[in-house]
């Protein structure tokens, strides 16, 4: 037994020490590399991003990246990524309207505690009509420096990847074709590729290094920002009266829609409730209400995301402004915004769709039958299994249940998905306004909610705006997951004729996986001058490795 | 200074497992829903009208993809449904056939019931499209049984009544879907062709009694065997 124990032991510590070193990053610590696919961008082009990450602990839940474009003070747009192939990608674009100057790109996710892990790149934008109010005051107060993005071209890191053409010199709308080899890299968030356009004359920035300029970003110190691993909606309820919390009430979420979904959470003893909307995509208006009506109460919603930057003290310096390339850039991004085709989305997660009382066993459509001018009149004329009275202090409803012949008298009513509990107020919904009046007279559970029947009525145009907003509620936008998109330059266009402007030739953040070496083909654009290809991969120790190829297209 | 060495490795061993394992939880958890409608229980009758009389630890997997854990459940086999103990509101609900995939009666023990919808043509009056059944092999070669009862009306006046459980056996392949019986006569009727090498894989492996786990054994055998597999017969 002990001569068994003498070689088990050793075996078992020589596995959990290889498990430990893999990482080899300390414990507790992390690693994030976020790229973009150029360095100057012109106010109404997109922001193509990576961002991997490496820990030296386990980091699978870490599956949520909020992304974000701030300005002073101000969050100017912002994206939330889900996590695929142990990395996040995707896009930003930067508004139209946006000033020139130095703003910050920041990715972020919660580490297993809900700290928040940040990562940060200085971004140069110029607008393209000409307002360059933020950088002209910028430029006036001492405390700001000068910096010059456009002359920052990438260098060699590492000695993994290596990224090679048989020429250096290209004709433009010809082909480039790229060799990439990976000497002994495992990078578990893959290797991206990247061509973009330089100054013809770069080189190391003389005006600062970009390394040390995100950390001279300064933020407000605050109460700690918690970031959560699943995309939550947190808040508060509260007496409206004394402010005290209310404990154990249930908060609905419900977003205006042809196919009803609740999602729900109840509050704790602070009040504080969590709702999970890990099913939801894109913008969603919303309606946050608590169940309970018999009070007043008020629901305040949680940020749980990270505050803007207070001051980003740089400005982009008068010869950046003047300069060729930057000049160039703007004419550049005009054209391609009228002739290149919008990006298209490759990913669209088809959720369940089905409403969360189930499938109706009775449907009414008052376009079958003739005008009724309220709902008083629908119920009373078409709706067979539902009945609305008339009471002292107001009205009431009753769902007949034919299979228990019996009534309910506290049935959900939904509009467009979102419970009401005014009565009174169905009575601006007629005929024409009403696409369809689904009953549910049967009792049934979502999850702890008790449904006693249920009344679902179904707009035309399906936004909640005709019924008056339910006692206790709020409406508020909520930023759900992003749909992935690809960036439409890497397609290759055959068409000479067709005005082809690109800067950016190729941004892949992912190359498909390969073991020694891969090719790859770049179709130039007419645009002559300087170019940079660019492999870039984060390894296990979470240092860089990068490789760049300059060429020319004349 | 053996022994030292033995609990020095202990230790560095526990050490670096942990490691891993730090970290409080502060996260809140979400709350898997289930949809269902209120069960009325059934009266008069005599015998028991689920497949085991106690609520049983189930796993209810959704068709959004989500997993509803712990879940105090029952298979009624009167209606072919998965009842469920709704704790917050004290009341049983029968689960939403449309909002389930799949569940596991007894999950993560040597006991656990597999149960999926049938996705298939209608086999007699006994198998629906969309019926709950329980796994026995799943593969190319998908073997279940549905669990049912007769219901035996009372002759005599104040008799209840009776439930009379029964298994129905079939066995899925590709889009044929036959009835079965938990006898090898029945795998040669699916396979009239290929009774010889059938009947050599039962000798060779030693099953020749057919029972549940030995026609699971034949059932995984005729999958990896190509030209067997391809003999399936289309008559049901």
């Amino acid at each position: 037994m002990r001569k068994n124990l003498r070689y088990i032991l050793p075996i078992l510590f020589v596995f959990a020490a290889t498990t430990a070193v893999k990482a080899k990053i300390a414990p507790n610590t992390s690693v994030q590399q976020l790229q973009i696919q150029k360095s100057v961008f012109v106010s109404g082009e997109k922001v193509w991003l990576k961002n991997s990450l490496v820990s030296g602990q386990y980091n699978g839940h870490q599956n949520i990246l909020f992304v974000d474009l701030c300005g002073e003070g101000s969050v100017i747009t912002s994206r939330i990524l889900l996590r695929q192939n142990n990395h996040w990608q995707g896009e930003l674009t930067i508004p139209d309207s946006l000033e020139t100057g130095i703003y910050l790109l920041r990715a972020y996710t919660g580490n297993y505690n809900g700290k928040p892990e940040v990562t940060s790149r200085l971004i140069t934008v110029i607008n393209r009509f000409g307002n360059n109010n933020t950088n002209e005051t910028r430029k006036l107060n001492r405390n700001y420096l000068p910096i010059d993005q456009s002359v920052i071209v990438p260098v060699n890191e590492g000695g993994s990847l290596k990224i090679y053409a048989d020429q250096a010199k290209f004709a433009p709308k010809s082909k480039a074709k790229f060799w990439i080899e990976n000497e002994d890299g495992d990078y578990s968030s893959g290797i991206s590729f990247s061509v973009y356009k330089i100054p013809d004359v770069a080189g190391n920035s003389a005006t600062l290094n970009l390394n040390d300029a995100e950390s001279k970003v300064v933020y407000a110190s605050g109460a700690d920002e918690k970031i959560y691993n699943s995309l939550t909606l947190s808040g508060r309820v509260v007496t409206k009266d004394s402010l005290l919390p209310v404990e154990n009430e249930t908060v609905l979420f419900s977003v205006p829609d042809s196919i009803p979904q609740i999602i729900y959470s109840k509050t704790d003893s602070k009040g504080e409730f969590h709702i999970h909307l890990d099913e939801c995509y894109g913008l969603k208006d919303a309606i946050i209400q608590t169940i309970s009506k018999d009070r007043d109460l008020q629901i305040t919603l949680f940020q749980n995301l990270l505050n803007p930057p207070v001051q980003i003290p740089f400005y982009i310096p008068e010869a950046t402004e003047q300069s060729e390339f930057v000049k160039l850039a703007v004419q550049r991004a005009v054209l391609q915004k009228v002739y290149q085709p919008e990006s298209k989305e490759t990913e669209h997660k088809e959720s369940f769709k089905y409403p969360f009382y189930g499938k109706a066993s009775n449907v009414v459509i008052p376009d079958r039958f003739f005008d009724l001018d309220n709902f008083e009149e629908i119920s009373k004329e078409i709706l067979p299994l539902s009945s609305i009275r008339k009471e002292k202090d107001g009205y009431s409803m009753r769902i007949f249940d034919p299979d228990k012949s019996g009534f309910y008298d506290n049935p959900w009513i939904l509009v467009d998905g979102i419970p009401v509990y005014d009565i009174k107020s169905l009575n601006v919904l007629n005929s024409r306004k009403i696409k369809r009046i689904e009953t549910q007279p049967e009792i049934r559970c979502y999850g702890d909610l008790y449904l006693e029947g249920i009344l679902s009525i179904i707009t035309y145009n399906n936004k909640f705006d005709e019924v008056k907003m339910p006692q206790n509620s709020i409406r508020t936008s909520v930023e759900t997951f992003s749909y992935s998109s690809e960036y439409i330059g890497n397609e290759f266009v055959a068409d000479q004729s067709v005005a082809d402007f690109r800067d950016v030739l190729y941004w892949k953040p992912e190359l498909e996986p390969f073991t020694r070496a891969t090719q790859a083909e770049v179709l130039c654009s007419y645009e002559r001058g300087s170019y940079v290809a660019v492999v870039q991969a984060i390894d296990s120790d979470g240092k860089t490795q990068r490789s760049v190829f300059k060429f020319t297209v004349e | 200074m053996r022994k030292s060495i033995i609990s020095l490795l202990f230790v560095l061993f526990s050490v670096t497992i942990s490691a891993f394992a730090v970290g409080g939880d502060e996260i809140p958890k979400e709350d898997v829903q289930l949809m269902g409608k209120i069960y009325r229980f059934p009266t008069g009758l005599e015998g028991c009208p689920y497949l085991s009389i106690d609520w049983q630890q189930t796993s209810v997997y959704l068709e959004n993809g989500k997993v509803a854990t712990d879940i105090k459940g029952r298979f009624d086999i009167l209606n072919n449904d998965l009842i469920f103990y709704n704790e917050s509101l004290k009341r049983v609900f029968v689960a939403e056939k449309d909002f389930v995939n799949s569940f596991v009666l007894y999950p993560g023990t040597p006991d656990s019931l597999f149960f999926f919808k049938y996705q298939g043509e209608d086999v007699g009056y006994r198998l629906k499209n969309n019926d709950f059944v329980h796994a026995l092999y799943r593969g190319k070669i998908n073997f279940f049984v549905k669990h049912l009862a007769d219901v035996v009306r009372a002759s005599n006046v104040g008799a209840k009544d009776e439930i009379f459980p029964k298994n129905f056996y079939f066995v899925q392949i590709g889009d044929n879907t036959y009835s079965f019986k938990p006898r090898y006569k029945y795998v040669y009727q699916i396979f009239p062709k290929k009774r010889k090498e059938i009947r050599k894989l039962i000798s060779e492996n030693k099953i020749r009694k057919a029972t549940e786990n030995n026609l699971k054994v034949l059932f995984s055998l005729i999958e990896k065997n190509e030209s067997i597999m391809g003999a399936a017969s289309r008559s049901k």
